[in-house]
């Protein structure tokens, strides 16, 4: 067994370009986060793996984990938005459109949002939750209902829509999959308010055409197609491990005192940091087993689902020790003077809540690994 | 990064199971646990045959010289088993105290012994304060002609009621020495303390008892680093033998589960159910790898270890307990019965969480350790 990770020359060459090009960030330019996210985009770093004609880096799996490391060193893998990585992976090998070239290069340049339907993704379709129909009419279908969808920005560039057909079978296998233009006609948004802007949207469709080119997956598999999708890891999932936050909730307890006492030194606040840190570790031994087991021949079955469960919950408690020790500081924004780090507490705080990574339901990996090891059938 | 184990290792994990599936059903741990002693010599002989005794140590010193990782996975394998023997005390802490701390003449007369299991060693180190840091030890060491004489108790030590000798670790002028007696010295008086605690853990009234210098460790004041990489190296395999508990306690709540039948179904399909089978398999997994990882650093020599094996130990210390509630919780009333085979775990899980040091002392090592870095 070897737990140390070793980097090549070449890999260091890599790392050390890519932290030039972060540097670049501090630049006054880009202080907005759609600045930033555009900066990445402009990098192909949104969707590093895919090539670069196609908006992507054309990177490597080694070099990915590396840029990952970067960015969350940096406090900017929060930016990067998986729903983009695989939408941008859907469209770019399953959508014959006039216009996927235009989508794939929006979506990669950080021009284009990417929404994904907000329903339960394990288990069976619930019906309760399909509420938007399709009807063939001719090339197209014709959309009506409305949903829930998750994803940035309060314009959406691309809705991946999942609708009932067939009304008189079951769910199960009457259910499609349609990548739905924003900017279509007879559709109308109506975006959620929520404390760091627009995550949550409801679109409703209103006889809303659409062409049967953009349908993906098959009609039945839709829900299938939808499920492994959402449940494949994406190129950053190893690189989310909140080290910056930690480390800059260590340095805050190091530098900070309280009755002349270093809150590092405070017995109770020290048994926090460390019982944060160590499953902050655990979270990276994780990634670590789940990529060892995918690039060997060990079988990979709960891990993954146990990792991300692992991760959001590590993440939640990081969120709590760090209100225990900073106090209402860790509310405060980058525009209030003394805010510490920057206000990146208040980020973390607010990603709790919001990034889709983190405050997915627990249940749903809960649900996986239950069925994974034998506890659920495939039916129940 | 490479997280398989090699094909020795593979063999070794394969003998362990199969030895300790034949030797060791939990009927048989109930009773070794039920015994006055905790002890088996039947069972020892058998595990320094397959020569477990001697892989800690040097093949100079009568040893297989076989890597931490090595051990550690027969260690994983003997928690799975809650198998009861003075392995940790006599081969692996005791063996590594004179490693570090001993002349070559007395790793010569000692480790072979230890290494054939024919000789059993307990470390008495803690006292009524109970605790890991070396402030804690006040037994004294009283300087008299070449030698010292010992007086004093110590309370919580493993396996003294087996052993052959003692490492006592007491307080002289010029700080801690570490000191071999006989466990049978007419000065010494060992009882069992009595509880719920396995394994089973002595109180050692030592008085007035004569050390030659022959049987002196090292330079008293100067075996602080010895102690710190004995007790590195056997919290490091004791991480693996609790988290081989933890992954049998799940085990057994994963399968109960699927076979327990309640309303017409397995409880399994109960989400309730599903969240305590979870707890202990996630606890299970944290300890492996935190465990292995540890084990490995060791291996490498690398400064990382020690802040590995504290953080291992934290793990370990909070997770075994809690996988064992967890699986109570699935088995209700049938957990409860000593025949069922939980409770051996739970008794470890709560004994063990002490040992070497909890949770707490470990995150206060692991804080010390960081930001001194």
């Amino acid at each position: 067994m070897k737990f140390t990770q070793e980097y090549s020359d070449d890999q260091e060459n890599f790392r050390k370009q890519v932290r030039q090009k972060l540097e670049q960030l501090e630049a006054p330019e880009y202080k907005s986060v759609n600045s930033k996210i555009e900066y990445l985009g402009s990098q192909g770093w949104l969707v590093p793996a895919s090539e670069i004609q196609n908006g992507g880096a054309s990177l490597s799996e080694d070099r990915i984990l590396i840029l990952a490391e970067e960015l969350d060193n940096v406090g900017l893998l929060q930016y990067v938005d998986s729903n983009i990585s695989k939408i941008h992976e859907i469209i770019s090998s399953d959508v014959h459109s006039e216009y996927s070239d235009d989508w794939i290069h929006s979506l990669a340049a950080g021009q284009f949002s990417a929404w994904t339907p907000l329903i339960h993704q394990n288990g069976n379709p619930d019906p309760e939750e399909f509420t938007i129909v399709a009807h063939e009419d001719g090339d197209e279908y014709v959309l009506n209902g409305q949903g829930a969808f998750a994803g940035r920005g309060k314009t959406p560039g691309i809705i991946w829509t999942l609708a009932r057909i067939n009304l008189d079978q079951p769910l199960i296998n009457n259910i499609l999959g349609l990548i739905v233009p924003g900017n279509q006609e007879n559709l109308i948004v109506e975006n959620i308010n929520g404390p760091m802007g627009n995550i949550i949207h409801k679109v409703y469709y209103k006889n809303t055409r659409i062409p049967r080119s953009y349908v993906i997956g098959s009609n039945g598999d839709s829900f299938d197609f939808f499920q492994s999708i959402m449940n494949k890891p994406t190129e950053f999932d190893n690189g989310i491990n909140n080290n910056r936050i930690l480390n800059d909730l260590i340095e805050f307890a190091t530098q900070v005192d309280s009755d002349q006492t270093r809150l590092i030194d405070d017995a109770v606040l020290q048994q926090s940091i460390m019982r944060i840190y160590a499953l902050n570790h655990i979270s990276k031994l994780f990634q670590s087993r789940d990529q060892w087991l995918s690039s060997s021949d060990e079988n990979i079955t709960y891990q993954r689902a146990q990792t991300r469960k692992w991760q959001k919950e590590t993440a939640l408690q990081l969120a709590k020790i760090t209100r225990d020790i900073i106090g209402v500081y860790a509310l405060l924004d980058e525009n209030e003077p003394g805010v510490p780090a920057n206000g990146r507490f208040l980020t973390q705080q607010m990603e709790t809540i919001l990034d889709p990574r983190i405050a997915d339901a627990m249940e749903s990996d809960s649900e996986l690994i239950a069925r994974e090891i034998g506890l659920l059938n495939i039916n129940d | 990064m490479d997280l398989s184990l090699t094909e020795m290792q593979l063999l070794l994990q394969n003998q362990a199971r199969e030895f300790l599936d034949a030797e060791l059903p939990k009927a048989r741990v109930l009773e070794i646990d039920e015994s006055e002693k905790g002890f088996d010599p039947d069972l020892w002989q058998k595990i320094s045959e397959l020569g477990w005794s001697a892989m800690a140590i040097p093949e100079e010193y009568g040893g297989s010289g076989n890597s931490w990782t090595d051990l550690g996975v027969v260690y994983e394998i003997l928690g799975q088993y809650a198998c009861p023997s003075p392995h940790l005390s006599s081969s692996v802490i005791c063996s590594q105290l004179i490693l570090s701390a001993a002349s070559e003449e007395q790793k010569q007369a000692i480790l072979p012994g230890i290494a054939s299991g024919e000789q059993i060693y307990a470390f008495a180190y803690t006292e009524e304060s109970y605790g890991w840091e070396s402030s804690n030890v006040t037994l004294s060491a009283t300087a008299d002609g070449g030698g010292y004489v010992l007086n004093g108790t110590k309370l919580f030590v493993h396996d003294a009621n087996v052993a052959d000798k003692l490492i006592v670790a007491a307080r002289t002028d010029n700080g801690i020495g570490l000191f071999v007696v006989d466990a049978n010295d007419s000065g010494i008086a060992i009882r069992t303390q009595t509880g719920w605690i396995g394994p089973k853990v002595a109180e050692v009234k030592i008085n007035n008892v004569k050390v030659s210098s022959a049987d002196v460790l090292g330079s008293p004041g100067g075996v602080g680093s010895a102690i710190e990489r004995a007790m590195d190296c056997g919290t490091a395999m004791l991480n693996l033998y609790m988290a081989g508990g933890t992954q049998r306690v799940y085990e057994m709540a994963r399968d109960y589960s699927q076979d327990r039948i309640a309303f017409g179904v397995p409880i399994g399909t109960f989400q309730r159910v599903q969240d305590h089978v979870i707890d202990a398999l996630n606890a299970a997994d944290a300890g492996k790898w935190t465990g292995f990882e540890a084990v490995s650093y060791l291996d490498e020599g690398i400064a990382e270890a020690q802040n590995a094996i504290s953080l291992s130990k934290a793990v370990v210390s909070d997770g075994f307990p809690l996988a064992c509630d967890a699986s109570h919780h699935v088995h209700a009333g049938v957990g409860a019965d000593l025949n069922y085979g939980l409770t051996q775990y739970t008794k470890r899980a709560r004994t063990l969480q002490h040992y070497l040091g909890d949770a707490i002392y470990h995150r206060k090592r692991m804080a010390s350790l960081i930001i001194k870095k």
